[in-house]
């Protein structure tokens, strides 16, 4: 039996093959520098065609099977609605952002106290039971003090 | 070299021993736990073990990979989640056998099959790869391309997902592969300006995001998935099971190691083949297959663990990985300085002696740990994904820094965590963008040097192929391979096969 399609599927292709396009582009203007079959844009070219050819059939594919999806919600904010909950469902996006902000704040704050911070923060997202708070921040400052020994002393690995 | 020069350097070298020890336990707990890999263990280890020596390194990977490969085992039995994707078919009989009360049988036969299996690979890989690289010398430009093309399908083929998403996967990772400055010209190619990009993206930094990172993030969508405890009792090996089912183990871990050196694939297909095989060979089981069928367990811990013999044979010999684990130390010897390749064994015969004597060990190691801990396992995999999780994303960032220690490393190995996200989601396989990404100069150098052969001409590349009888061979394969997967090819096998048993009737 073959696989529902997903929900955003289509577009996730689509803006693959849209960033193929623009890498088609790029490969051809290496290639119009040095336009010898064996020069540095050839190789580039044809793999973005190949890529091209290769998500073009994967496209036809998720809309041959996928129709009952976009004849099932009429709405454009639903459909999107629907797709965001799909793609960051229980908290993920928080944690995306969590690590965005963690990779921000790194060189500034330090990794001891930007690790410590993500790490509890990041496991009291998703605890269920949120009066567990002084298990996560023992675990988490355990974890740090772990990382500090076993990376920065024992393994000699030069830490962020 | 003789094969126990590898067995007598690790053993007359306590520090070598003691790593391997020590990364064969590891990799049994990594194995065992899902969401840990054993290719995540290994991306994050080559830059952990970046400043150690070459050869402990090494040996640590070997590790890590001998008890990886069996550790999945363990939870796919206990808790019918494999903890690799080699242990996918183990579940299939060894969680029917936990669920009567027998999981110790089950673990106990596991152990000595896998060691079984594991010896018998080790064996070919250190009698055929001498063999294989003398055939592997007469290989031109035309005849790597095509293996490494071929690697790129079987991987994307033999994954979740069909074989056109495989390629896509695989052709991401060939363009993430030519970013930076061109080999031969210097050209900038897909460099926008930017300094750090000249030099491209390192493929560890790909590695540890993809598989590590984005598993993390993946993993943390099934916080709510349930943890069934179960009692291990009687962990003591039936000998006499043992020797009933020798033939088995023998056949299933010929048919591993042979599939394993096929460029591409590894233990998850070897396992699944050889539990299809002994389905198809045993007719009447003491327990039917899918119901706790001792042939089961038998087959498919046999052939994972010979596996690893078979995909180190492409690796050192043709410098094309045997699947994503070797892909990883395949990345690993080259940042040390080796090379694999035809001449690997003649240039770096320490190195080969090294791998076959760590493999054999590290087989032993596994017998040994095999039986330790099991009940003390069964407590860490009930660590919450919520605390284990998180931290994989702070060991995927220690991990990526650690390379080059350059922060735009951690951004890029993020950027492709959350990427690699998104590629599963929508069930695109993650490891042909890292076999892409790594086989990418071996095609590409190969590409334009059969062309630059062919004068520039595209009809005569063509028939350099056609006229060249590995390359045609291979070629063939390759055409058949992707043929094999159209409704085409499935609607005239299905009529035959029908005519075939009408026949028969």
């Amino acid at each position: 039996m073959k696989r529902k399609i997903e929900k955003g599927e289509f577009i996730f292709v689509f803006i693959l093959l849209i960033s193929s396009l623009m890498l088609f582009v790029l490969s051809f203007q290496i290639y119009k520098k040095d336009p010898r079959i064996s020069g540095p844009g050839s190789f580039p070219l044809f793999i973005s065609i190949l890529l091209i050819i290769i998500l073009n059939i994967i496209l036809w594919t998720i809309k041959k099977r996928g129709n009952k999806l976009f004849e099932e919600e009429k709405s454009l904010n639903k459909l999107i609605k629907k797709t965001l909950n799909y793609l960051f469902p229980q908290k993920i996006i928080l944690l995306i952002l969590l690590v965005i902000i963690y990779a921000i704040f790194l060189p500034n704050l330090g990794f001891t106290i930007s690790t410590f911070l993500f790490l509890f923060l990041s496991m009291l997202l998703f605890v269920h039971d949120r009066k567990n708070i002084i298990k996560i921040f023992i675990i988490s400052t355990l974890s740090i003090i772990s990382i500090l020994i076993i990376f920065s002393h024992i393994f000699k690995i030069v830490l962020p | 070299m003789n094969i126990f020069t590898g067995v007598f350097f690790i053993l007359t070298n306590p520090e070598q021993l003691f790593f391997l020890g020590l990364f064969v336990f590891l990799g049994i707990y990594i194995g065992a736990i899902p969401g840990l890999s054993v290719t995540m263990a290994c991306s994050l280890l080559i830059s952990f073990t970046y400043t150690w020596d070459p050869l402990i390194a090494l040996v640590s990977m070997v590790g890590v990979y001998v008890g990886g490969v069996y550790g999945g085992s363990r939870s796919a039995i206990l808790l019918n989640v494999p903890g690799c994707p080699a242990s996918i078919a183990t579940g299939f009989d060894g969680y029917p056998l936990a669920k009567k009360g027998l999981a110790g049988k089950a673990i106990s036969i596991t152990i000595v099959m896998s060691f079984i299996g594991g010896i018998i690979g080790t064996l070919f890989l250190a009698f055929a790869a001498p063999f294989i690289s003398n055939i592997a010398l007469k290989f031109g430009p035309n005849e790597y391309l095509l293996l490494g093309f071929m690697g790129l399908l079987l991987i994307g083929s033999m994954g979740e997902g069909s074989m056109v998403r495989g390629l896509l996967a695989g052709l991401i990772g060939l363009l993430v592969g030519t970013i930076g400055l061109d080999f031969a010209t210097g050209q900038q190619r897909f460099t926008f300006g930017n300094i750090y990009l000249m030099g491209g993206i390192h493929y560890v930094v790909v590695m540890i995001g993809l598989f590590g990172m984005s598993e993390a993030l993946y993993q943390l969508r099934y916080l709510s998935t349930e943890i069934i405890k179960q009692r291990l009792d009687n962990l003591k090996p039936e000998w006499g099971e043992i020797k009933k089912h020798f033939p088995l183990t023998l056949r299933s871990s010929v048919l591993g190691t042979f599939i394993g050196a096929l460029p591409g694939t590894g233990g998850d297909i070897a396992s699944l083949i050889a539990y299809d095989q002994a389905k198809r060979t045993i007719k009447n089981p003491e327990t039917p297959f899918g119901e706790g069928a001792i042939e089961g367990l038998v087959s498919t811990e046999s052939a994972n663990n010979a596996a690893i013999g078979g995909v180190y044979i492409p690796m050192l010999t043709l410098g094309i990985p045997g699947d994503a684990v070797t892909a990883v130390i395949l990345g690993a010897l080259m940042i040390h300085g080796f090379e694999p390749g035809p001449l690997f064994l003649d240039k770096s015969p320490e190195i080969f002696s090294l791998i076959v004597g760590g493999n054999l060990i590290g087989n032993i190691f596994l017998l040994i740990f095999g039986f330790m801990g099991i009940k003390l396992f069964a407590k860490i995999v009930e660590i919450p994904k919520y605390i284990l999780m998180p931290l994989i994303i702070i060991l995927s960032i220690i991990g990526a820094f650690a390379i080059n220690s350059n922060i735009a490393d951690i951004y890029w190995m993020m950027a492709f965590g959350i990427f690699g996200y998104f590629l599963k989601l929508y069930y695109i396989p993650i490891a042909p963008v890292i076999l892409g990404i790594i086989l990418c100069p071996v095609i590409e150098n190969n590409f334009r040097r059969g062309l630059a052969l062919a004068n520039e001409s595209i009809p005569l590349f063509i028939w350099n192929m056609l006229t060249g009888f590995i390359s045609f061979v291979l070629l063939f394969i390759i055409i058949f391979m992707i043929i094999s997967q159209t409704k085409f090819y499935n609607n005239i096998k299905n009529k035959i096969v029908s005519k075939l048993i009408f026949r028969n009737k």
